[in-house]
């Protein structure tokens, strides 16, 4: 069986409202997958249906290409972290996780062991009531291993933890999919998903915005943007404008140029005599990219049409890549 | 630093050993839930300790009238009425009888409210009987004012045979050995066989002949919370012809007429009912006329009496209840935990996780119905056992002895059936909430909801006008208390079947069947709807 | 936005003179968010309609049921024919006691009393506040149903025998202890709903506060038929909060009741306000969310 999750044209409506609409996308393994969008995007809605909890109105969700419905032993296929807090406040820990294991004849030694791996320790010998949110996130995660499954599904695992917790489960994360789980995590803010995802999944208002690696992605979020520091400013713009490049003043000293390579720019701005201290080809951050995308969302989805799937590593670079420029 | 994309890792294989989802496992995760709430178990233990401290202190007072001495008892050992006008002669060895009853009317003195009519229970019949001593063995065949032709005997035992009037009923009584067969007949050539009925302890000579009986009128008034009966005596005249004696009676052998049984002194009437008090000096006067009479011309023997032939259920009363009423408590605790175990979940939305665990979602909750069903019985039952026990044991001590009152044990009969009953009845409730919780998804709902149905129609019993309240007691879950019926109805009695007196309108097991089909019901509902849409 | 905006930030609630909010003020803005949470909860408003309901068909279901056929006359059926109009009443409690178990416990399970407790830090006013509300409401659904049983048993009543001739004059608010027997039935109502509250505050769980108020009042209606003991019975019947408070629907034959309408209202009066203090003590002491 292949460790994915697939959605396929999943569509889900709530009364009048449209949570999910034709969402299609793929999750592999060997990765950790963000799925992001923000607060009302359909994530929590798609991960549901993924585990047979809504009814999708059309479309289907398939772990390891099957429906969820028709898996006999669940925990062992695939572990979701869901809603934390999903715990009966008068029962310890261990015995949460103890019920899990005995629905699937789990031995309980596997109970203790994902407490140890989590983090856990003695409070899992605690009432659940008086857990902490990053306890309650520990237990979760503990849940969704406890199965062992290859694939892993988390909704906002980072929600409530504190710097500690939120680098501990980044690297986390990323050990999973090193041993070849697919690993699906939720995110409304990019930000948190910086150093752990590898491939990320964009939706917005329950459609796909995007379907790509991190690093293409930040590649073109970057885009063909330069920052270009001169003092004189107006000389500059009119310069460059007159030769196709849109211009924009970010500051006193500070243009950002878009249209125009960094060579050519450094070229022209030579030519025309005109001084400069820095000519810098843009490197936008997860979270540029993420604004830029859901800002363009249409345009996005077009170009993502044009290029379908995850794109092959020798797709052209763009020139702009920040490797490219860096060196 | 991106990732390759064109070369897939490897699928992750887990080193565990691959997992069981039999029907088992959800069982045991179900059970693992149930006992790991601490307040969970804390809720079960006070429901089976209050349950027995309750039945100890209803079981607290002696009964309120105690007859025990002057109770007369049957062959069974039961108390029994056994008073009546009877015209007989030795018979020994096999042999039968026949006789034609002519007429069957009601005679004065009448009662405190009506004319001389005729009660229902009149009887004349054919009868045969140890001796003439009252609470012997016996069998009779007779003819009713309303209940058409019967075959009777031991006092406990009714067979009814045809509806016709008593007036013109050809009667037939055969014995062979201790056992007696009834016939009627139309006109005394075409014999239907009513019945056979087996008395043991009749002796090689017998007394037979012919009787009337006329029990006393049953008066009842059900007003809010509180009963009132209300008897007085009645007489009836039987007149029957074509007596036939076959068999061996002694040589110059004839019919004598006599009363068996005492009169009662004097006859007061029964029951609360203050308002009802006779005029005692009217009273006296009809004693002489219940000791009956008889006569005979010709073909023809005209016979008065009063009284019945029938077990005695005024002097006591059902003396089960009193130690199972631990149960009533014990069933609300039981129905607020059945809700919460489903309803928690919803609250707290850890059904998520438990759909997650098991996608086949019926099997879930059929899973948790066996584990809230069978821990409540596990609890439920040797909590009842125990109080019980201990009860009917304080009750014996403080004078709920026979005959009047029924000797319950756990070891058989009623006794046992009751205790076993409850339980399973405190069981189902607590799975009927735990459905109802299913489907409605809020406690509020299912907690209140299976309590009222259970209890408000134990509490509007004695409020509701009977017909209403029996109908009651056979459509909602509460007729499951049926099983907490230890003394049987009698039909050959006028009194009715009233709820507050412990006599449900179901068999013991009807009952339980109408609790375990609403179960069913709501658990069925409620199967549907987890399955039906999103969770 | 106005350049005054900018300058200090504005309350958009006006001060109120003086300083501080009166004692009036902060009672009605307290009754005002009480009722805003009891009718914005829609279960309140099938849960008042089921008690209508209900209340009204059982009183039907019973009044239909009697006919004088069934005693020997007509006068000595001796029925209490308000009374028996009232039955509902055994319904209708439990639904009351739903009502006003939920408008706490409920809080208790959402964990909205910490927003409710922030904003009131003086925890009896909260109960108060909500008690005067649910009083309102119950009073003024319990007058529905109580009309609408009346109403019922005067349309069947005379069809079953029971006529002004025969000594049963159709139900009429006219005539005192009918009047007497129709406001404490909605008494009863109001006070049931306050035991519910005060039960929720000291045990907060719904299934629990539910499960006691229901044994309270339905328990020992039950154990009266069984104790056989005179003296026990009558002592059930004249402090336990059911029989007790239920007395007050009794218009004939007040001699035979164990205790006379207005104190047995009483006793159910004491237990209703017995829980409400206990609970505004369990409030007091115990932290807000467990």
């Amino acid at each position: 069986m292949d460790a994915t999750i697939e959605v396929r044209g999943l569509r889900k409506q709530f009364g009048q409202t449209v949570a999910v609409d034709g969402l299609t996308f793929t999750v592999e393994p060997g990765q950790v997958t963000g799925f992001v969008g923000p607060n009302g995007a359909g994530k929590s809605t798609t991960m549901r249906a993924v585990l047979g909890l809504e009814a999708p109105d059309a479309g289907e969700t398939l772990i390891g290409g099957r429906r969820y419905a028709e898996l006999r032993t669940p925990l062992h296929e695939v572990g979701a972290l869901l809603d934390a807090s999903a715990l009966h406040p008068g029962r310890r820990g261990r015995d949460h996780l103890l019920w899990l294991a005995h629905s699937h004849g789990i031995p309980r030694r596997r109970v203790d062991a994902v407490i140890e791996q989590v983090g856990l320790g003695s409070a899992a010998r605690r009432r659940a009531g008086g857990y902490s949110l990053g306890m309650q996130q520990r237990l979760g995660i503990a849940a969704a291993l406890l199965g062992d499954p290859p694939v892993l599904m988390f909704d906002e695992p980072v929600n409530g933890l504190d710097t500690d917790g939120i680098r501990w489960i980044r690297g986390f994360l990323r050990a999973l999919a090193r041993e070849g789980r697919a690993v699906l995590v939720s995110s409304h803010l990019m930000s948190e998903l910086e150093d752990s995802a590898d491939h990320l999944v964009v939706i917005g208002r329950g459609r796909l915005v995007a379907d790509t690696s991190v690093a293409r992605l930040l590649a073109t979020a970057s885009g063909d943007r330069v920052a270009l520091r001169t003092s004189a400013r107006t000389q500059s713009m009119s310069l460059l404008a007159k030769e196709g490049a849109k211009v924009a003043a970010d500051g006193r000293d500070s243009l950002t140029v878009t249209g125009l390579p960094a060579e050519r720019i450094t070229a022209l701005l030579g030519a025309a005599g005109i001084p400069f201290s820095e000519v810098r080809a843009h490197r936008a951050t997860l979270e540029e990219a993420y604004m830029e995308l859901t800002r363009d969302a249409v345009e996005f989805q077009a170009v993502a049409a044009a290029e379908p799937d995850a794109e092959p590593a020798a797709a052209p670079a763009a020139p702009s890549s920040p490797a490219a420029e860096e060196a | 630093m991106a990732i390759d994309m064109t070369s897939r890792a490897p699928a992750y294989r887990s080193s565990l050993p691959p997992g069981r989802d039999g029907f088992f496992q959800l069982v045991r995760a179900e059970f693992t839930k149930l006992r790991s709430v601490r307040r969970w178990l804390i809720v079960l233990a006070a429901a089976g300790v209050v349950s027995i401290a309750l039945s100890l202190l209803a079981s607290n007072s002696g009964p309120g009238n105690n007859q025990a001495d002057a109770a007369l008892t049957g062959p069974g050992g039961g108390a029994v009425t056994d008073r009546f006008r009877y015209v007989h002669q030795p018979l020994t060895g096999d042999g039968e009888i026949i006789a034609r009853v002519v007429s069957l009317k009601g005679k004065g003195p009448t009662g405190p409210d009506d004319g001389p009519a005729t009660v229902s229970w009149a009887k004349a019949g054919v009868l045969i009987k140890d001796d003439t001593k009252p609470g012997s063995p016996y069998a009779a065949l007779m003819a009713t004012h309303g209940h058409g032709v019967r075959l009777q005997w031991d006092f406990t035992e009714d067979q009814a045979g045809s509806g016709s009037a008593a007036a013109g009923r050809w009667l037939k009584l055969v014995r062979k050995g201790s056992t007696l067969t009834g016939y009627e007949s139309a006109d005394g050539t075409s014999w239907q066989r009513v019945g056979e009925a087996k008395v043991t302890g009749l002796p090689r000579t017998a007394q037979i002949g012919l009787f009337v009986a006329s029990p006393d009128r049953y008066s009842l008034n059900r007003a809010f919370g509180t009963v009132s009966e209300g008897t007085g005596p009645s007489l009836a005249t039987g007149v029957f012809d074509q007596v036939k004696l076959n068999g061996s009676t002694p040589p110059d052998s004839s019919w004598s007429g006599r009363l068996v049984g005492q009169l009662p002194t004097p006859p007061a009437p029964v029951g609360q009912d203050e308002r009802k008090e006779g005029d005692e000096q009217a009273a006296e006067q009809q004693m002489k006329d219940l000791e009956g009479s008889d006569s005979r011309s010709g073909g023809r023997i005209t016979v008065t009496g009063s009284g019945d032939i029938a077990p005695d259920t005024f002097g006591g009363g059902d003396n089960l209840g009193q130690s199972l009423a631990g149960s009533w408590v014990a069933l609300m605790a039981f129905a607020a935990l059945g809700a919460l175990f489903v309803t928690s979940e919803y609250k707290r939305g850890m059904i998520r996780t438990t759909l997650t665990a098991s996608p086949r979602r019926g099997r879930v909750l059929l899973a948790k119905a066996l584990v809230i069903g069978g821990v409540s019985f596990a609890v439920a039952l040797p909590a009842t056992a125990a109080g019980f026990s201990w009860a009917q044991a304080r009750m014996r001590d403080s004078g709920w002895v026979p005959p009047v009152y029924q000797h319950f044990s756990l070891n058989e009969g009623a006794g046992l059936r009751a205790v076993l009953g409850t339980a399973a009845l405190l069981a189902l409730v607590a799975v009927l909430a735990m459905a109802a919780g299913a489907l409605l998804r809020r406690s509020a709902g299912a907690v209140t909801g299976v309590i009222v149905l259970m209890l408000l129609p134990l509490i509007l019993g004695s409020a509701l006008p009977l017909d209403l309240i029996q109908w009651i007691f056979r459509l909602t879950p509460a007729a499951a208390f049926s099983v907490q019926q230890g003394t049987p109805h009698y039909e050959q009695l006028e009194r009715p079947c009233m709820p507050e007196n412990s006599c449900y309108p179901l068999p013991t097991y009807g009952g339980l069947g109408v609790l375990a089909a609403w179960t069913a019901i709501v658990l069925a509902l409620a199967v549907w709807r987890l399955r039906r849409k999103d969770a | 936005m106005t350049a005054q905006a900018f300058g200090r930030p504005a309350s958009s609630v006006p001060p109120a003179p003086g300083g501080g909010p009166t004692w009036t003020t902060t009672a009605a803005r307290l009754l005002h968010a009480e009722w805003t949470k009891l009718r914005t909860v829609p279960s309140t408003w099938w849960l008042l309609g089921t008690a209508v309901a209900l209340m009204a068909a059982v009183g039907a279901g019973s009044v239909s049921a009697v006919s004088t056929d069934q005693c020997a006359s007509a006068a000595a059926c001796q029925e209490d024919t308000v009374k028996l109009s009232l039955t509902g009443i055994w319904l209708g409690m439990a639904v009351a006691a739903v009502l006003g178990a939920l408008a706490l416990s409920g809080e208790f399970g959402t964990g909205t009393i910490r927003a409710t407790f922030t904003a009131t830090p003086r925890r009896w006013r909260v109960l108060a506040a909500k008690a005067a509300v649910l009083s309102g409401v119950m009073a003024a659904v319990g007058a529905a149903a109580v009309s609408a049983s009346l109403l019922i048993g005067r349309l069947v009543l005379p069809g079953n025998g029971f006529t002004a001739e025969a000594g049963y004059p159709p139900p009429s608010l006219g005539d005192g202890p009918t009047l007497r027997a129709a406001a404490g039935t909605v008494l009863v109502l109001v006070l049931v709903a306050l035991l519910g509250l005060g039960l929720a505050a000291l045990l907060r769980d719904t299934a629990g506060t539910l499960t006691a108020t229901l044994g309270l009042l339905y328990l020992a209606p039950i154990f009266k038929t069984l104790i056989s003991d005179e003296r026990w019975a009558h002592r059930l019947e004249r402090w336990a909060p059911m029989p007790a408070g239920l007395s007050i629907q009794s218009t004939r034959d007040l001699d035979r009741l164990a205790i006379a309408p207005w104190p047995g209202l009483g006793v159910l009066a004491a237990y209703a306000a017995g829980a409400l203090l206990l609970g505004a003590l369990a409030l007091r002491i115990r932290d807000a969310a467990d």
